[in-house]
């Protein structure tokens, strides 16, 4: 399957501060690929040096075959952008934006984007900065589906939204992706809406790429176990190639990892560990994203 | 596509601009009631005497106004572009990158010629009111040099919203404001009669100082 | 390649405006003030009077060296300080045997000074022409002012029309004298606060020269005959109750003229190496003599003659520069050229460049070769930017500080 963004060896750093180093990805045509990671990791790094904002340190993207530093203006009607906070010309109305936006991409569909406008409680002759953050979102959305891309490259769209817009955005997204295999970049801090929807994902870290895998692998081989200890008893864990991540609490702990229970179990009792009760325990994505990035 | 992009400036620097012709407007009232109260104070004779004989422009309230619209025109036009960053969707439109920004200063130069001219047209018409053709030719090409500085603070100011590091904005703000300095002190009839297209070639020096900030937005540049 | 231009749009900006602004903060911080000498003949010692600051003080001397205080000079020069010795009752009655009269004293003093931003002038090309001989004796402004196209044109000030009666007068009268339409420059007081007037002298289209006034509403126009080659440069026109001469009049040559009452006849003043485009002319004159001062950057040049135009003595002498000797030293290592917008030998604005300093190279090749250091010029990449290179060998340290800030990162 032809790959739609080719990602290769970036690094990057904000003067002297590392943000990544050697990032790889790529990006199948039709697929859904989610770039998650806690706050500062450096996700709209990413997405800025994908629209050719930002120059990364070294490392290259190509979009559809083309270096993301120098898009042709051909390249960039196939590519709908939704900056972090739905950010948008707010000094235009409804209207007034649709009308700008609709003379620079030969597919325009005027109608998607008033389908959405007419669900919410806006007039077409409303400024966008008298709305609030969740009908711009809306606005934003309307646009990028009216766009009819081929990539969908959208920023942390979860930003100020409650739940209900969340799901709207979404379940508009599903619809979109579904109909004509167009492939969606999307980054988000908040997991668990991602759960059904994303396919690939790439998990940051400060300074480096945690994990690069499908939703799908991630939720069958990545484990939690829970055990017990003696309250009084002083544990000491490391992070190893079968313990990814753990947590110690007073009497109880959680390991997180790759490996079989039994491949956890026989890594306890070598490094001599009083656990009691080992068991592995069902984890949400955002479950699995917490015990894989940790809480901090 | 360039209609639609006009359409998006035009939304933003109407009101500046009106509000600036307006000025205008408020400056060449406030010029015709100073020529018919000085007049009559004067007499006819003795007021033309002030100005043609003493080389003193009866227009200066107009001195400051072109340098100020074109401060405010670039403002209107790029603050809402530059904040949120917002400039990033203008430069994600399909066009190039380049010629966007050209257009958008050019949309902005044109604003603020056009404000000029127009200002200028009925300063000339009061002039021609109430003096010879002389004195019109001295008022042009004595205001000439004004509208540069317009264009001039036009320019450097859409540069500095654009450039990303705070020393070469600053940098860049010194080197406008010496050039505008350079075109707005010697305030007297006709001074660059002769330096005219000196002064204008210098100023469209200043026209793309945009594009090479804007390589640097695009770059992320944060040194 | 725009983002480059651009890029070297603002580097030339940068040098224009360092090579404004350096030099001339370096002038503020280093320059010194040079006060030109005063320069003062008299009748009293028949020899020049020079009077200048020595540390901070102000003296006068004579040609011999020999130093006088105030008091001493005064009296030395009672012709221009008559009114300060008649108050203390030390005015002589007479001098070199000459009885003085106070009232032909002070009409005998005369001042004419030229400076070259007054020639060719920037400003409106109209003037008010006077009536010479007012019904009530007091100069007013005429309610017309007076232009020059395919005839000469009296537009009423009121009206804001041609007066097409008066015009026609003129014109007919300044045509009788061979006068060829248009005039190109005139000469003239326009100002109500002298004692008379003499119109204007004006140079017409064909090079001749032509005196106008307005007696009684009536044109006087006549044609003055000139020496052959004489073209004028420029005149002062002075209307002094003495009315030996119309003025101070200056040719191409650099040559320079009373404009006699006599048949419009020229006398020749002594002048040496003046040029009307850069140095200062200043006429005075007393009961006694004529002086003829020039005003160069650095010298000053004072030739005295007697009431006869025969010349008596002259003086010279050099007038120290504003930098010391260090500062201007140090002024040519660092600074290649300036650029000043306005400068005094003219009104107009332009981009005048000056100093030219060929020992400024030097700097300029340390700072050429010190950019090999910066990281960015390092190996091949920097000889991609040879331009780079080459604006800080012709502009030193105004490009230094171009490339400096507008560095030249990934283009």
């Amino acid at each position: 399957m032809e790959n739609v963004v080719e990602c290769k060896n970036l690094t990057h750093y904000y003067g002297k501060r590392l943000i990544y180093e050697d990032m790889s990805f790529n990006i199948k045509k039709g697929s859904i690929f989610g770039l998650l990671g806690k706050n500062g990791t450096g996700k709209t790094t990413t997405i800025n040096i994908l629209n050719g904002y930002l120059k990364p340190a070294s490392g290259q993207c190509l979009i559809f075959g083309e270096d993301s530093q120098n898009l042709p203006p051909q390249t960039k009607t196939r590519i709908g952008f939704l900056m972090e906070g739905h950010i948008q010309y707010n000094f235009m109305t409804i209207s007034q934006i649709e009308k700008f936006y609709s003379a620079f991409f030969p597919k325009w569909k005027k109608e998607a984007y008033y389908e959405l406008m007419e669900k919410l409680e806006v007039l077409p002759e409303q400024k966008l900065s008298t709305m609030s953050c969740g009908q711009r979102s809306q606005v934003a959305l309307g646009l990028i589906l009216a766009q009819d891309p081929d990539l969908m490259v959208l920023d942390d769209y979860s930003m100020g939204l409650d739940a209900g817009y969340r799901r709207l955005f979404l379940d508009f997204l599903k619809d979109y992706a579904s109909s004509n295999n167009k492939t969606i970049f999307i980054t988000s801090h908040i997991i668990q809406d991602l759960e059904d929807f994303v396919q690939d994902i790439v998990i940051l870290d400060y300074r480096s790429v945690l994990l690069s895998t499908t939703v799908k692998d991630f939720r069958d081989n990545f484990k939690q176990f829970n055990f017990e200890f003696d309250e009084n008893m002083k544990i000491q864990l490391e992070k190893t190639d079968v313990v990814n991540n753990f947590e110690l609490f007073k009497s109880h702990g959680a390991i997180y990892s790759f490996k079989e229970k039994a491949q956890v179990e026989k890594y306890l009792q070598q490094t001599k560990i009083p656990y009691k009760n080992l068991k592995q325990v069902s984890m949400s994505l955002e479950d699995a994203f917490i015990g894989l990035t940790g809480k901090y | 596509m360039f209609k639609a992009l006009f359409f998006k400036e035009w939304l933003k620097i109407r009101w500046a601009g009106l509000i600036m012709l307006g000025l205008f407007f408020l400056a060449a009232a406030k010029t015709a009631l100073n020529i018919s109260y000085g007049i009559r104070i004067l007499g006819a004779n003795n007021f033309w005497g002030e100005i043609i004989l003493k080389n003193i422009p009866f227009f200066n309230d107009y001195l400051y106004l072109p340098v100020l619209t074109g401060i405010v025109i670039g403002i209107a036009q790029f603050f809402p572009e530059v904040t949120e960053s917002r400039l990033k969707l203008t430069l994600h439109l399909p066009l190039k990158e380049n010629n966007i920004l050209l257009y958008m200063a050019f949309i902005g130069a044109s604003a603020v010629l056009l404000i000029s001219a127009i200002s200028l047209f009925v300063m000339g018409l009061i002039s021609l009111t109430y003096f010879p053709s002389e004195v019109l030719w001295a008022m042009v090409s004595t205001s000439l040099p004004w509208v540069l500085a317009g264009l001039t603070g036009y320019f450097g100011t859409i540069a500095v919203f654009v450039e990303p590091i705070w020393f070469k904005r600053i940098f860049f703000i010194v080197v406008f404001i010496s050039f505008i300095q350079a075109l707005l002190e010697p305030s007297h009839l006709n001074f660059f009669q002769h330096s005219l297209p000196q002064f204008t070639i210098v100023t469209l020096l200043f026209s793309i100082a945009i594009l090479f900030s804007g390589h640097r937005f695009r770059k992320g540049v944060l040194k | 390649m725009m983002v480059k231009l651009s890029r070297i749009f603002i580097l030339i900006l940068v040098v224009l405006m360092a090579a404004v602004t350096l030099p001339h903060y370096y002038r503020i911080s280093f320059g010194k003030r040079v006060v030109n000498p005063m320069i003062n003949f008299s009748p009293v010692t028949k020899g020049f009077l020079i009077g200048s600051y020595a540390n901070n003080k102000f003296q006068w001397k004579d040609t011999n060296g020999h130093i006088y205080n105030r008091e001493e000079a005064d009296n030395l020069l009672p012709f221009s300080n008559y009114r300060l010795l008649l108050a203390k009752g030390l005015m002589p009655d007479s001098l070199q045997g000459k009885k003085i009269n106070i009232d032909t004293l002070r009409y005998n003093n005369l001042f004419m000074r030229l400076r070259p931003k007054e020639i060719d002038p920037p400003g409106i090309k109209m003037f008010p022409l006077f009536e010479s001989k007012p019904a009530r004796l007091k100069l007013t402004m005429p309610k017309d002012f007076v232009r020059f196209n395919t005839r000469m044109e009296f537009v009423n000030a009121r009206e804001n029309r041609v007066e097409e009666e008066i015009s026609k007068r003129f014109t007919t009268a300044l045509t009788e004298q061979g006068f060829t339409f248009p005039g190109v420059k005139y000469f003239g007081n326009p100002s109500t606060r002298k004692a008379f007037d003499e119109g204007y002298f004006v140079v017409d289209a064909a090079g001749k020269f032509f005196h106008i006034k307005k007696i009684r509403g009536k044109p006087y126009c006549k044609n003055i005959v000139l020496p052959d080659g004489f073209s004028v440069r420029h005149m002062v026109v002075y209307e002094n109750a003495l009315q030996e001469f119309y003025g101070l009049l200056v040719n191409d040559k650099n040559e320079v003229f009373l404009l006699l009452y006599d048949q419009y006849k020229l006398q020749k003043l002594p002048t040496e190496n003046y040029d009307a485009k850069k140095d200062q002319l200043v006429f005075r004159g007393d009961l006694f003599y004529r002086l003829t001062t020039v005003i160069k950057d650095r010298k000053i040049i004072s030739t005295a003659v007697n009431r006869k135009y025969q010349k008596i003595a002259a003086y010279k002498q050099e007038i120290p520069a504003s930098f010391g000797e260090t500062a201007a030293i140090v002024h040519h290592y660092l600074f290649p050229f300036t650029l000043q917008f306005g400068i005094k030998t003219t009104y107009f604005q332009d981009f005048y460049f000056s100093d030219y300093s060929f020992t400024a190279l030097w700097l300029n090749i340390i700072l050429m070769f010190s950019m090999f250091f910066l990281k960015r010029y390092k190996g091949r990449a920097g000889l991609n930017r040879w331009y780079d290179f080459l604006l800080v060998l012709i502009s030193g340290i105004f490009g230094f500080i171009g490339i400096l800030i507008y560095e030249n990162t990934d283009l």
